[in-house]
This record gives C-alpha cells, sequence and structure tokens, in this order.
C-alpha cells in the first residue's frame, strides 16, 4: 500500500531521525564515492576525482541541508516539527503564554477541587448499604436535637409499618481505665437492630446481637478501628478480652469495619470509639417523657419518605388520643428525614455557593482566554498576510495556528491539574466539614475531565475561529490598508464583548464575596455575652462507679476547682454542665409557681448546671440580684440563676427575683431566683436570647427531686495569659486528686469560638480567593485588550500628536475607551448581581444582600483596576514618537 | 558536460518517476541515467536529487530499500509503485500539453 509507506515517511522524521540521519549519511557517501570512481574512470587523477566530486555535490552539506528542511517540514510537514515550532514561537511571547496557561490552569485547578469537594460530600453515596432508604427521625429543626424515649421507639416498632427496622443510639462519652493509662471515649449506646440496619460489620470478631442487647445480658462492647489502633495496637487477641469503661467491665466481642460511622458521627469532631448494647427492657413499662435517643430507620422497600413521616405522626396522633404524650406547641411532630438530607442540610447552601462561584471562575478563564488567543490572532494577521503572499499554504498556517493553541491548552491543562490536585487537598484540610465525611474525598476523574474539556474546547474554539479568517485572509487589504477595515472592527466587537462579559462575571464575584466578607466581620463583631479570652477548657468525667453518691461528686468538685484556683497564673475557675459554642445546651420542662402555661406554652428554659465561679470566670453580665455563691450548697435553700429572656418569658412585667419555680412536673422542690444574667450564645454564634436556667451543681441533686448528681462537667479557667500553659499543672493536680480521672479535649475557648464560625470563614475565605483571580483575569483582559488597541493604533496617535495632541490627551483617549467598556461590562454586573445575590442572602448575617456600601464600592474597585490595566499600555500611547508612528504606516 | 543545464523546474520530479518505473536504481544510478538519457543536455544536482527522491517518498509515488551493489557495496534503492505510476501518466500529459502550448506560442510570434 503505497500511502502506508507515504505515511511512514512523513512519520519518521519524527521518530526515527537519526536512523534517518544515518540513512541520508550512507547514501551520500555511497554517491560521492560513485562519482569519484566515475572520475577516477574518466582519467582523473584520485585527488583530481574527489575535488571534482565535492564541487558537483555543492560542498556536501547542501543536499543534506535541503533534505532535513524537507523533514523539519517546512515543505510537507511533520506534525511534531510543527508543534515544537509552535511551542518556540509561544516562547518567544511568555507574557502572553504564561497568561493565557495559567489562566487555564486556575479554571481547570479550581474547578476540579471545588467540584471534588462537593461530589465528594453531597453526592458520594453514604458509607452505608442501600443508604437512600435510611431515614432519621427528625424534628423540624434538623439543625437542633430530636431526642426519642425508648418507649416511643419500641411503639414506633409497633404502630407502624413502613420501616423494616428501626433503631436507636444514644451518645456519651466514658472513661477507659484498664491496662493504659486513664482515658475518655466518645461511646455510644446502640440497639443491635440500629447495627444491624446501619449494616454495621466487624473486621475481627463479630458485632453484637439481639440476644446480648437486653437487660441483664453479659455486658459487651465494641470497640472502633481507631480505639483498637490506638489503645490496642491492632491485636487481634483483644477479641474476649476485658475492658473497664466508667467502672463497668465488659468484653470486647468484636471491631467494627474502619469505614463504619453513626449517623451521629458525621456531626461530630470525633466519632465514637466504643459501642454497647442500648439493654432497652422491652417488657418493662417505659416512661414516654425519658427521651434520649436518636432514631434512626431503615425504609421498607417501596416506601418514601413522605409515607413513611405520615405513619409516624399517625401513630403520635393515636397516642395522645390514648393521652400517652399531650404535643404540644408540634414538639412531637418528626419527620421521617432521608440520611442524606439530615447531614448534608447545613453543608448544601454553602457548597452550592462554591460551586456557583466556580462555574463563574471556569467561565471568566474561558472567555479570559477566548479573549487572549483571539486578540494574538487578530496581531498575526499582518505576519500570516505576508506568508500567504509569498506562497505559504492557508491551510498550513491555520494549522499552525491551531496547533499553538493545542501548546497552550495542554500546558494549561498540566498546570490545571496540578493546581486540582493541590487545591483539592487544600480544601479538604481548609474545609469545615466533618472530618468523617472528607476521609475519602479525592480529585474527582470526571470533574477534571469535565473542566479540562471545557477550557480545552474554549482554547481550540478561539484558535480555530481565527484560524479559518486566516486561512480566508485577503492578502491584498490584509498588507494594505486593512488597519481601519470593517471586518477588523466586527473582531474587536466581538472581543469587546467577551471583555464586558468578563467584566460582569468578575463583579458579581467580586460582589459576593464582599457580601460574605461584610457578614463575616459582623459575625465576629456580635456580642457573644461572654469572654472566651485566656480561658481553658476541658471535660472530666468522674464514674458513677468510684463516686457513688451526690456527697463525693460534690465534694470532688469543691476540691478540684480549689486546687486549681490555687495555680499560679490561675484568676479563677468553674465547672458547667455544658460549655457555650461547644455543646448543645438541651431543655428541661419546669414548673412555675403560681402560673399555669398558656394554651401553646411550654415552660422549657434550657438547662444549666455551674459551681458559683461561672459567672466570673466567663464574664457574663449580672442584670439584676446576685449571682451564684459558694453559700448556696446541697444543704442551703435552693436557688437558681436565670437569664434575662427568661424572667422577660416567665415574669414579664414583674420582678423576677424571689419568685419560685422547679425542675420538672412533679413534687420537686421549688428554686428560688435569685439573679438575673445576661445569658451567653450557647448553640450558635447567631441566636435569639435564651430562656435559660443556672443550678448550682451542688444543688442539683436536690433540684432534680431523685438526688442523682451530675458526674460529667466541663472544667472552666480563666489564666493570666495563654491559657494552655496552666493545662500542665492542671493535668497534674487531677492526677493528683484522682489517678484514673482524665482530662478530656482541653482547648482554648478562642478556639472553641473561631470552630463555630469555621464554616462562614472558609466559604468567605474561599470566594474571596476566587473574586481576587476574577479580579485579575479581568485585568489581564483589559490590559490585554488596550495594549492591542495601542499597538494597532500607533500612527492613528502619532498622526494626533504630530497634530498637536498632548500626550495626556492621547493617554486619556485610549483609557477612556476601555473604561467605557469595563463601565458596560460593570452595569450589566450589577443588574445580575442585584438577582443572583439572593443566592448568597441565606449565607448573610446583618448585612443586606442589595448592601448598598458593597455595591457603591465594588464597583468603583473594579473601575478603578480597570483604569490601571488601560493605563499601563495606555502610557505608551502617548511616549509615541510622531515620526516613528508615522513610519509604521 | 561543462555546458550541461538543470532540468526546467516541476520535471526532475517526472523523470525520477520515469527512470525507476521499470527498474530500480540507487541515488547515483538515478543522476547517472538522467544525464545519459538526455544525451548529457541535464546535469543533475545533488541537492535537488536527494530531497525530490524524499517528496516522492512521502508522497507514496515511490518506495526505497537497501540493497547491495553489483560488487558489494550497500546503496539504497528506488522504485515507482502503483500510484507513482498512475501520476508520472499524469504528469506526462500535462506536460506534452504544455509543451505543445509552448511551441505554438513560439510559432506565433515568429
Amino acid at each position: 500500500m503505497s500511502w502506508m509507506h507515504a505515511l511512514r515517511e512523513r512519520l519518521r522524521p519524527l521518530f526515527g531521525r537519526e536512523r534517518l540521519e544515518a540513512e541520508m549519511d550512507e547514501e551520500l557517501a555511497f554517491h560521492f564515492q560513485r562519482e569519484v570512481e566515475r572520475n577516477v574512470a574518466a582519467g582523473m587523477g584520485r585527488r583530481e576525482a574527489r575535488r571534482a566530486a565535492r564541487a558537483r555535490m555543492g560542498g556536501a552539506i547542501r543536499p543534506r541541508e535541503s533534505v532535513r528542511s524537507l523533514w523539519r517540514g517546512i515543505e510537507l510537514g511533520g506534525l511534531g516539527q510543527e508543534a515544537r515550532l509552535a511551542f518556540r514561537r509561544l516562547a518567544r511571547r511568555p507574557a502572553f503564554s504564561l497568561t493565557a496557561v495559567v489562566t487555564l490552569g486556575l479554571g481547570i485547578g479550581a474547578t476540579t477541587a471545588i467540584f471534588s469537594l462537593v461530589r465528594g460530600v453531597l453526592v458520594r453515596p453514604l458509607p452505608y448499604p442501600d443508604p437512600d432508604r435510611l431515614v432519621m427521625i427528625w424534628g423540624n429543626d434538623l439543625d437542633g436535637e430530636t431526642w426519642l424515649s425508648a418507649r416511643e421507639l419500641l411503639e414506633y416498632e409497633r404502630a407502624t409499618t413502613s420501616f423494616e427496622r428501626l433503631g436507636g443510639y444514644l451518645t456519651s462519652e466514658v472513661n477507659l481505665t484498664e491496662d493504659a493509662e486513664a482515658e475518655r471515649v466518645p461511646v455510644a449506646r446502640v440497639t443491635a437492630d440500629a447495627l444491624a440496619l446501619l449494616g454495621a460489620g466487624a473486621i475481627e470478631g463479630r458485632v453484637f446481637t439481639r440476644r446480648e442487647d437486653v437487660p441483664g445480658a453479659d455486658a459487651v462492647a465494641l470497640l472502633s478501628y481507631e480505639l483498637w489502633q490506638r489503645r490496642y495496637g491492632g491485636d487481634p487477641g483483644v477479641i474476649g478480652r476485658e475492658l473497664t469503661a466508667n467502672g463497668q467491665r465488659r468484653t470486647i466481642v468484636g471491631v467494627l469495619e474502619r469505614e463504619f460511622r453513626l449517623p451521629a458521627d458525621f456531626r461530630r469532631a470525633r466519632p465514637v470509639e466504643l459501642l454497647v448494647p442500648a439493654g432497652i427492657d422491652r417488657s418493662a413499662e417505659l416512661a414516654w417523657g425519658d427521651r434520649s435517643y436518636h432514631l434512626v430507620g431503615r425504609l421498607a422497600p417501596g416506601v418514601t419518605a413522605g409515607a413513611a413521616t405520615g405513619d409516624i405522626r399517625a401513630a403520635v396522633r393515636a397516642w395522645e388520643e390514648a393521652g400517652h404524650v399531650e404535643n404540644v406547641g408540634g414538639i412531637m411532630d418528626r419527620d421521617a428525614v432521608p440520611l442524606d438530607e439530615f447531614l448534608l442540610s447545613e453543608l448544601r447552601a454553602p457548597l452550592s455557593l462554591l460551586m456557583g462561584a466556580v462555574a463563574f471562575m471556569l467561565l471568566i478563564s474561558c472567555v479570559n482566554v477566548a479573549h487572549l488567543l483571539l486578540a494574538r490572532a487578530e496581531s498575526r494577521r499582518g505576519e500570516v498576510a505576508v506568508a500567504a503572499a509569498l506562497g505559504a499554504g492557508r491551510v498550513r498556517m491555520a494549522r499552525q495556528l491551531l496547533l499553538e493553541s493545542g501548546v497552550l491548552a495542554s500546558a494549561g491543562a498540566v498546570l490545571g491539574v496540578g493546581l486540582a490536585v493541590l487545591g483539592t487537598r487544600a480544601t479538604v484540610a481548609l474545609a469545615p466539614i466533618q472530618a468523617i465525611r472528607l476521609r475519602g474525598v479525592e480529585i474527582d476523574a470526571a470533574v477534571l475531565a469535565f473542566a479540562a474539556l471545557v477550557t480545552l474546547a474554549t482554547t481550540l474554539l478561539a484558535g480555530v475561529v481565527p484560524a479559518f479568517q486566516v486561512a480566508r485572509v485577503d492578502v491584498a487589504r490584509a498588507l494594505g490598508g486593512a488597519r481601519g477595515s470593517a471586518r477588523g472592527r466586527d473582531r474587536q466587537g466581538v472581543r469587546r464583548a467577551l471583555l464586558v462579559a468578563e467584566t460582569a462575571l468578575s463583579l458579581v464575584l467580586v460582589v459576593g464575596a464582599a457580601l460574605l466578607a461584610r457578614s463575616f466581620m459582623e459575625l465576629r463583631r456580635i456580642d457573644l455575652g461572654f469572654e472566651p479570652d485566656e480561658v481553658l477548657v476541658f471535660d472530666i468525667s468522674p464514674s458513677s462507679a468510684s463516686y457513688q453518691d451526690a456527697a463525693r461528686v460534690g465534694e470532688l468538685y469543691r476540691t478540684l476547682l480549689d486546687r486549681l484556683g490555687g495555680l499560679p497564673g490561675v484568676e479563677s475557675t468553674a465547672a458547667a454542665r455544658v460549655v457555650p459554642l461547644r455543646r448543645t445546651i438541651g431543655t428541661w420542662s419546669i414548673t412555675i409557681e403560681d402560673r399555669e402555661p398558656g394554651p401553646g406554652e411550654l415552660f422549657e428554659p434550657s438547662w444549666q448546671i455551674v459551681t458559683p465561679g461561672y459567672f466570673e470566670t466567663l464574664g457574663l453580665e449580672l442584670v439584676e440580684g446576685r449571682v451564684l455563691l459558694d453559700t448556696d450548697h446541697a444543704d442551703a435553700p435552693p436557688v437558681a440563676v436565670i437569664s434575662e429572656a427568661m424572667a422577660n418569658r416567665y415574669w414579664s412585667g414583674e420582678n423576677a427575683i424571689g419568685r419560685r419555680f422547679h425542675l420538672g412536673t412533679l413534687d420537686q422542690p421549688w428554686m428560688e431566683v435569685v439573679g438575673v444574667v445576661r445569658a451567653p450564645h450557647h448553640n450558635a454564634v447567631v441566636e435569639d436570647p435564651r430562656a435559660e436556667m443556672y443550678v448550682p451543681h451542688a444543688q442539683w441533686p436536690v433540684a432534680r427531686g431523685d438526688g442523682v448528681p451530675q458526674w460529667g462537667m466541663s472544667i472552666l479557667i480563666r489564666a493570666d495569659g495563654d491559657p494552655m500553659s496552666v493545662l500542665p499543672a492542671a493535668r497534674r493536680v487531677i492526677g493528683e486528686i484522682d489517678g484514673s480521672l482524665p482530662i478530656s479535649q482541653p482547648r482554648r475557648l478562642t478556639d472553641v469560638v473561631d470552630d463555630a464560625v469555621a464554616e462562614p470563614r472558609f466559604t468567605t475565605l474561599l470566594l474571596g480567593l476566587f473574586a481576587a483571580l476574577a479580579l485579575v483575569l479581568a485585568a489581564i483582559g483589559l490590559y490585554g485588550v488596550t495594549s492591542y488597541a495601542v499597538s494597532r493604533r500607533t500612527n492613528e496617535m502619532g498622526i494626533r500628536l504630530a497634530l498637536g495632541a498632548e500626550r495626556r490627551d492621547v493617554t486619556r483617549l485610549v483609557v477612556g475607551e476601555v473604561l467605557v467598556v469595563a463601565a458596560l461590562g460593570v452595569g450589566l454586573g450589577l443588574l445580575s448581581a442585584t438577582w443572583l445575590t439572593r443566592f448568597v442572602s441565606a449565607q448573610l448575617y446583618g448585612v443586606s444582600r442589595l448592601d448598598p456600601l458593597t455595591f457603591a464600592l465594588v464597583p468603583a474597585v473594579l473601575l478603578a483596576v480597570a483604569a490601571l490595566a488601560a493605563w499601563l499600555p495606555a502610557r505608551r500611547a502617548g511616549r509615541i514618537s510622531p515620526v516613528t508612528a508615522l513610519r509604521t504606516e | 558536460m561543462t555546458d550541461a543545464a538543470n532540468v526546467p523546474p516541476g520535471t526532475l520530479e517526472m523523470m525520477i518517476l520515469k527512470v525507476v518505473s521499470s527498474e530500480s536504481h540507487h541515488g547515483w544510478g538515478i543522476g547517472q541515467r538522467l544525464e545519459h538519457m538526455s544525451d548529457g543536455v541535464f546535469e543533475v544536482n545533488q541537492g535537488s536529487l536527494y530531497p525530490a527522491l524524499q517528496r516522492l517518498l512521502r508522497k507514496g509515488w515511490i518506495t526505497a530499500e537497501w540493497r547491495r551493489t553489483e560488487n558489494g557495496r550497500r546503496a539504497r534503492y528506488y522504485r515507482t509503485t502503483g500510484s507513482g505510476a498512475r501520476q508520472l501518466e499524469k504528469e506526462r500529459e500535462t506536460w506534452a500539453r504544455q509543451v505543445r502550448a509552448v511551441e505554438r506560442v513560439l510559432k506565433w510570434a515568429t
């Protein structure tokens, strides 16, 4: 097949260059020899024969050179050689090429990183078998907590048909005290059904069964993979051994698979490490109101979450009719919330926002590259026309342009992949999203391919269109006075339109980022109601086995706080059940003296248990009365401090001091209100003032009515200086008091507060970054177009200058023209922004989505950037020498 | 042979195709044949011969292979392919037309 030979011959210069050279050398050497031989045969002397042969061969170099030039593809074109040429041409314009490559790289990289994150978090299926059928039984407020009683779990099982299985778990912490160092770990009491419906599997041993999940069964425990590794060094022999959790001995029956998580874990900083059976007593008459479980269910095949919701609501109505529960204010209204929605409801909005932003980035990148390439093609029209006039094939000229785009696109793609890898890692590291969910987030090949494809397609398109124009170029016009031709102006129009689009897109991004930044500043300005600086916080949880009664628990905390308070550098100390912004505070129903709840009204303030030092240590503001004192001990009359909101809500228009209320609805002892404070923001940075009661830790067992003390408390230490510096001493002191009492999660309170705003910070940071990049890209675009316009109009400028125009006027003329384009873009951007910011508004705090300051400042900034980007090349126009300018004609 | 002319532009490739159409030859041999067959009118410069051979190879009109000459030296032999032969026919016709045209013009001009 002759075309195959032909193809091989064409490809040989690419792949077999050395061999080709060698063959040619041999062929020419052979030719030379024959030439000499012929001359000798004709009667010449050998030397003479050689000289004549050389002369005839044109100095031996010439044939070689002309063959080589063939290989180089000047006439028949080896693709590789042309690509190499294209590369060289690009290298000669580093500013242009770098800009294009970086733009492409940023577009591909940023898009891939964010989309990978989003897909990893939002799209990737949860690590459970058939996760679509998993639901949480949850109240309307997904951000809050919905606890249900074991009784409700059993009654739901009985009354509903929507679920294949229902399970429950409750999480807390326990102290592990055997063998190794005493340690406090997150624990979950789980029903065997919950494990089964979540598809929990063991890598060592087994998970526990229903038979072990009953009261009185042998005490067993399951280890998480992490705990197994950390505490037992991954020893398979751990199965069958015993551990001591809060003083209770349990047999280890299995180690869970590494990937296994309880749904709760996705919302916690630290996943559960120990699982024990819930041991619900199915034969007993359980209390309806003892709510401490989270309920999870697996829907029966074909049942929707909506149908299941109807099912459980019907069950609640039946209970209400039977008089078991009261659905006051709809607190018993639960939904069957798909697990996916349950876990992602908070993330969806910010991640979607970032996705939108990054899509804008991609668009801007594409526009910028298209624009750069068009400008480049324009500037080469003259060159192309000359080449065409000299007989260069037009197809080949077009191919060269295309090749240039191809080289740019490839380089951009390589950079993009690199940035995507780094970017994905960086966002995963920075993202405030629960670490567990992110563990599997990797660079997403599909996303990368998509981003690369889009940008590359743009590049090639922007390369091809002018390439075809080149192929059709009208030589005479291009070489002659084509400078002001109508077609030239059309193309300028396309590029101006691109520029307008780019400016508009950038404006939208910058506005979005500015709004978020303003909102974040507002967020940080919020008075949290407490002073987190220089406060150390950690948890301790004395086991009920070692401290059996209220007296011992009270004694422990008194000694502990006393000793800690005596440490050098410690200003004050306190203990609290839950620390603001660290752990959710719940509510407890109360009875108020001489008051009946109105219809739909609930007396359910948040409940806090504190030691007297709490108010001083956190710096809470006392509004009325007094704070708690050491004299409010177990034997003193029960008292409580309440929050201002509680006073206003339950005793509105009256003085709350001296009023009485008690916990629960039975005959618990009355507590007298002795003081009113302003409550700290507890569950979120942004929250309405909450009704909150502060019961002295010493009096809690009395106030509860059953003498049960609060074992686990958080310790707060206000230090003079960095609070972390007192941690070693605190550890030592606690060790001295009780060697088996571990400190858990010591942190600065300021870090706790920072974590509370981690998500808005992350979103703001990323969006800010994108906006900055967008601004840079827009500036590059404007710079490019001005620069080009200036070089095209050199002679016009020359004439203006020659006719007496001031240099300043010329500069101003050029800048003015660019500013018109930029202003158009800004106007378009503002219009889009007024509409698009509605998607940000859910993320905003304290700032209107149409914030006048933002909408005034951002356009100003953008125009300033545009002016600068135009002024730099425009200065050149002003510096043109009229003589040179006119000579370029 | 000192007054030998270079071949007219565009005809070298056609003549090479003809020379190697019935029998394969190496580069030097092709040059020799062209000189002999043209009665010494054409002197083929190596600077045009080898590039011309490369062009023909790439177009698939000739093939090349390394063989031993009669006195045992390695040389590269060229031979016209099927498509080369067809191309030769085409060029031949074109050339004949052109020659006739040129002659007619020259006749009229005298």
